[in-house]
């Protein structure tokens, strides 16, 4: 089994509460980490109007921010998480990790 | 032709940091001091972003939110507040009445001013 299919992305997505507008974020951010990590990640909703102490623990300032909470680094993406070719952009470094183990 | 920003917030020094933060950017910042000129703003333009505090006297946030709603139903409004679930009480009525809001956690600085703008006019962005 190659070293990648062992790696284990966490993802917090952090919004404002349940809505419309959440499940289109919720919708475009699935999109993406699917094609670019399918099987491998796990995305977790914290709506942080109700639980603002673990927004701050994580250093969320804003909503909505999209949260690579491991391996680490930690990455904060924040914005418009509609937007799916935005969110390919900053989750391009998916792409570099397959790349890297697959050399390995 | 620039982004037009609308910061309500009764803190003079509050307007004041999102006036100077931005004032490098493409972005026009009218900032006023009560709830009840930011819906007369909103009434006189369309802006493309608006940042709401929370806590002012006479209107508040929530019913200021309420309002600039009726008029206007797209625009981002981020509420401006410290992120304690004492303060979010007031805000859960309006999310359960539906009103679309999003949050920003004060203070903030002024280089997470900038940020928070790009992100959301033209973002997303890495923090």
């Amino acid at each position: 089994m190659a070293i990648f299919e062992k790696k284990y992305y966490d993802f917090a997505l952090f919004v404002t509460g349940d809505s419309g507008h959440t499940q289109r974020i919720v919708d475009a951010v699935n999109l993406v980490l699917e094609e670019k990590a399918a099987g491998l990640y796990e995305l977790r909703l914290v709506y942080v109007m109700l639980e603002p102490g673990l927004a701050k623990n994580v250093g969320v300032i804003a909503t909505p921010t999209l949260v690579k909470m491991k391996p680490l680094p930690m990455v904060k993406i924040f914005g418009r998480l509609y937007d799916v070719e935005k969110i390919r952009t900053q989750l391009s470094f998916l792409d570099t990790d397959k790349r890297d183990q697959a050399q390995t | 032709m620039s982004y037009q920003i609308l910061v309500i917030d009764d803190e003079q020094a509050i307007r004041k940091s999102f006036i100077l933060a931005l004032e490098e950017g493409d972005y026009s910042v009218t900032a006023v001091e009560s709830g009840m000129k930011g819906i007369s703003s909103v009434e006189k333009q369309e802006f493309d972003l608006i940042f709401l505090d929370l806590k002012m006297p006479g209107l508040n946030g929530v019913e200021t939110l309420c309002e600039i709603r009726k008029r206007n139903d797209k625009v981002p409004i981020y509420i401006v507040t410290a992120f304690h679930q004492e303060f979010f009480e007031q805000l859960k009525q309006a999310w359960r009445d539906g009103l679309e809001f999003e949050l920003l956690e004060k203070p903030i600085l002024a280089e997470q001013i900038m940020l928070i703008v790009r992100g959301v006019l033209g973002g997303p962005i890495n923090f």
